[in-house]
């Protein structure tokens, strides 16, 4: 070209490259999907949220209704038979966050009611679903935000450089020093602030849209979504200072994604379910129902006498000589739950195991790692399940003390009785994220993006 | 057809060069055998498990002493479901669903104790098994070979020379077709060879129609690749670089694969929901007080039922009965629930088939999810399996239920209930359950409509190899 001085070369402008950046048709078409499951995996996971809440009212609603139905009775029920059919509900705490990560909320039994009788028999009690829509995997804000997003950042990223060096461009831009340097760094960069601003933008629509508060969370929220992409820029980044064609790009950053999403995954579940194969709560079941029925067999004194030593307070009380009364009955209702114990026991600390063991294990892919920590905050994930569980065993636990009140002390329900029947304690409090861990990533995804960019200027000066 | 053989072995001979995608071949090759020894390892543990847990049910039934035969009735029995021949190729929907059953009197227990904890997390791809693998990992095994077979050609100016050389697109198509046909055969025989080597070796018994769905199974995934390359030939023909094929290909693969099947089941959940456990109780328990209850002595259904009694036996009161009226009520009773049961449970399979049929709509648009269900279905491990096992589960209770209430009626008097008890030889004559599973034609029946499909593919590759306007474009572009 007449009059033109390669020195004079500009670095182009933002807005050119940001064009640049959506020109081909498969970025642009891959941007609208990721949009289009953006709104529909904000709308669904409302959806599915509002009908858990919904059947939580249902089941308070049924419980007022039949206390209502015993105040107006002329005679109040017996104390054994409240405990018997008195269901009493409880309601597992889904804050608005469940709506977009949804973890175990929409598949857990989140309204299980109890009943003063033993524990074992109604504590694995499972929601009605649809199993292949389980296995479906489900699309809630967080899969398109761990899954979506950096198949997005590769398609406007991962071939930066192979197409410049494929469509001969790449000589002529080696060869005008400072540009050429820094254009290929330049453009990640920019391809990756993008998807973060994009997925800001989703997070944000999605707050915006369910009423969540601005708070801290939300800014945790941002911090480690940026983390997680930072992750994922320099998978790219190491991918492309390569130098490699765009062919080995896309299958190399498509690799990598199968491995770290997928793969890596799906060992692990194969691995827990692997470790973790006992089934104490079957054992529990198996063994209760034993207990229970040989119950009827032996003198209820020996067993009462178990019980008293479990609950002192009622020693006084004797147990009346009718065979299958209701104080022999919850007696051995609660003796059962303490026979197998150990099996409940076992059950919760293989729980507990699995949880903790998953947490270690998530350091080998940052998309369990990732899932995992906004379940958490959600208060969705497999440990906030697991603590319900508990809280559902300490309520029970209120329930039957409530009744073995009435019940050894000889005492009528009376209508106060009903208003003070124990009621389920949600447990609202959110867990509160560490702003450490996400700074401790960031820090470090600075130190490597300085890494990329030398390995990218190296690239850039030795191909030129 | 020489000229087929030509570019058939033209193309065998530069795939054979490359390294990386023989290295990605073996890698996948040794992850399916993982993913089938893993999946066999747990199926054997599974059954073990279960025929252990079984004998150990059986024995606690049968070494009952002399019992009231209502108490037996609560005290109940298990029944278990045998993972099928085939969960160990494809584990299906067994991770989201329990294996046990306890059945006891008055009440119809849902299977319990599913092996899906943590699957919000681990789980949203599918687990690790050989038909997950096939399904989702060698479309793109296949697209990483082939995509720039026709582009690449285009761009380094090979085709011109082709074509010159008297080699028709259709011939040139074909013979890369069929490469990619022998490949995906080399990929897919072997984990078949093997399934067959375990079936046939191991120390299983297996349902005489085994050995054919395993067949149908090795068709199934021909016709699954056959698809995809039909779909990389067309994509690979219709771009003029191999980059743009790539990017195209894969762009597909995540929509058919990743996110439509999600997306569609949501959608279907969503427009077709069903009844919660609680509303499920709820509407047990309101339809059941409707009809009666039997602890009202003015409730018109049993004193109805009461009546009737009396007539057919000729006596006026119930102690003049031959039999133990309480038995009569209590099975009066189960047969309400039981059928009230019966009625919600098949009302909540029907809204499951519902979604069910919204998915299949989209069978001909991704032929995925109907590769996928089919898998499914003919090994037996899809929801329709397991609901047959529950409703076979159910009939057991009610049977067995019915049985004890019989004794109680016949052999406990009447005026000393609640002292009697019957005596234990009854309790072994009472017929262990064993789940039947049902057979191919059962299995693959809700698919049957959708038979054309591997034909409409194979129409595709057709077109695809002989359409003029493919034509056109290859020798503009050539």
């Amino acid at each position: 070209m007449p009059g033109l001085k390669i020195s004079n070369l500009k670095i182009p402008s933002l807005k050119l490259e940001f064009k640049l950046l959506f020109s081909s048709i498969a970025s642009r078409i891959t941007l609208g999907l990721i949009f289009v499951c953006t709104i529909l995996a904000i709308h669904l996971g409302e959806q599915s949220r509002q009908r858990v809440l919904t059947e939580q009212q249902l089941s308070d609603a049924a419980y007022q209704t039949k206390i209502s139905e015993y105040k107006e009775q002329a005679k109040l029920p017996s104390a054994g038979s409240l405990g018997y059919y008195l269901f009493s509900p409880t309601r597992w705490y889904l804050s608005p966050w469940t709506s977009l990560f949804t973890g175990q909320s929409q598949t857990a039994y989140s309204s299980m009611p109890i009943r003063a009788l033993a524990l074992q028999g109604q504590i694995y009690s499972r929601e009605i679903l649809n199993p292949s829509w389980q296995k479906a995997g489900r699309l809630d804000l967080g899969f398109v935000l761990i899954y979506l997003m950096p198949i997005l950042l590769g398609v406007l990223s991962i071939t930066l450089l192979s197409e410049e060096k494929e469509s001969n461009r790449w000589r002529m831009l080696g060869s005008i020093g400072k540009i050429g340097k820094i254009l290929i760094w330049r453009r990640l960069m920019l391809a990756s602030s993008t998807i973060t601003v994009i997925g800001w933008g989703a997070i944000l629509l999605a707050v915006i849209w369910l009423s969540i508060p601005f708070d801290l969370v939300l800014v945790w929220l941002l911090l480690i979504f940026s983390v997680y992409m930072m992750f994922w820029t320099i998978i790219a980044g190491l991918i492309i200072s390569l130098a490699k064609g765009s062919t080995f790009n896309t299958m190399s950053y498509i690799g990598v994604w199968l491995v770290l999403t997928i793969l890596i995954p799906a060992s692990v579940h194969l691995h827990l379910q692997h470790q973790y194969d006992e089934k104490p709560e079957l054992q529990a079941t198996l063994e209760q129902r034993m207990v229970m029925n040989n119950g009827w067999d032996k003198k209820g004194e020996t067993m009462f006498a178990e019980f008293k030593q479990q609950y002192p307070e009622y020693s006084d009380f004797k147990l009346p000589d009718r065979s299958g009364s209701w104080e022999w009955y919850y007696a051995q209702q609660h003796m059962s739950d303490v026979a197998v114990d150990k099996y409940w026991q076992h059950y919760l600390s293989q729980e507990r195991s699995r949880i903790e063991e998953l947490k270690k294990l998530s350091m080998l892919s940052p998309s369990i790692a990732f899932q995992l920590a906004v379940n958490r905050v959600a208060g969705s994930g497999s440990q906030d399940w697991f603590e319900q569980t508990q809280k559902i065993s300490e309520h029970h636990q209120n329930i039957r003390e409530f009744i073995y009140f009435y019940l050894y002390n000889g005492k009528q329900v009376d209508k106060k009785a009903l208003e003070n029947f124990p009621k389920f304690k949600q447990n609202k409090q959110g867990y509160q994220p560490s702003f450490i861990w996400p700074l401790i990533f960031l820090l470090l995804g600075v130190v490597l993006y300085y890494f990329v960019f030398l390995k990218l200027q190296r690239v850039s000066t030795s191909d030129s | 057809m020489n000229n087929i053989l030509t570019v058939f072995r033209h193309e065998w001979r530069q795939k054979s060069k490359e390294k990386l995608l023989t290295l990605m071949f073996i890698i996948s090759q040794g992850l399916m055998f993982t993913a089938l020894i893993s999946g066999w390892s747990q199926h054997m543990q599974t059954q073990e498990k279960q025929a252990k847990a079984q004998e150990i049910v059986e024995h606690q039934w049968n070494s009952q002493p002399d019992r009231h035969p209502h108490r037996v009735a609560h005290f109940g029995h298990f029944t278990f479901r045998p993972p099928s021949a085939l969960s160990f190729f494809d584990i299906g929907v067994n991770n989201f669903v329990g294996n046990s059953i306890f059945i006891e009197a008055h009440r119809q227990n849902s299977a319990n104790f599913a092996n899906d904890q943590g699957s919000g997390t681990l789980l949203r791809f599918s687990e690790m098994s050989v038909a997950n693998l096939m399904l989702t990992f060698w479309p793109l095994l296949l697209i990483a070979m082939a995509f720039g077979t026709i582009a690449a050609e285009k761009k380094g100016g090979t085709l011109k020379l082709l074509l010159s050389v008297d080699v028709s697109i259709t011939q040139l198509l074909t013979g890369k077709g069929l490469c990619y046909l022998v490949i995906s055969l080399l990929f897919i025989l072997p984990v078949f060879i093997a399934t067959l080597a375990l079936l046939l070796f191991a120390d299983v018994t297996y349902a005489s129609d085994t050995l054919i769905r395993v067949g149908l199974l090795a068709v199934i995934y021909i016709m699954y690749s056959v698809f995809w390359i039909a779909c990389i030939l067309l994509v690979s023909s219709l771009t003029n670089l191999p980059r743009y094929a790539l990017g195209i290909l894969i762009s597909l693969w995540f929509v058919l694969v990743i996110i439509s099947p999600r997306l569609l089941a949501d959608i279907a959940a969503e427009q077709f929901p069903q009844l919660s456990r609680n509303a499920f109780d709820r509407e047990i328990k309101e339809q059941v007080s409707q009809i009666g209850n039997s602890h009202n002595p003015d409730d018109p259904h049993f004193n109805e039922f009461k009546a009737k009694t009396l007539q057919r036996y000729g006596v006026k009161t119930v102690e003049e009965l031959p039999v133990n009226y309480r038995a009569l009520v209590i099975q009066e009773g189960e047969r309400i629930s039981s059928e009230i049961y019966s009625k919600l449970y098949k009302a909540s399979i029907l809204q499951q088939e519902k979604q069910f049929l919204f998915v299949s709509n989209f069978y001909w648009i991704n032929p995925y999810l109907l590769f996928r269900d089919l898998s499914m279905a003919v090994s037996g491990s899809n929801i329709k399996h397991f609901y047959d096992y529950e409703l076979q589960s159910e009939q057991h209770r009610f049977n067995r239920i019915t049985k004890l209430n019989q004794i109680h009626a016949e052999h406990i008097d009447y005026h000393q209930d609640r002292g009697s008890k019957a005596h234990h030889d009854m309790w072994s004559k009472f017929q262990a359950f064993h789940y039947q599973a049902p057979n191919l034609v059962v299995s693959v029946k809700p698919f049957t409509s959708f038979w054309p499909i591997p034909l409409v593919i194979i129409g595709i590759v057709i077109f695809t190899a002989r359409s003029r306007p493919i034509k056109r474009r290859l020798y503009a572009w050539s």
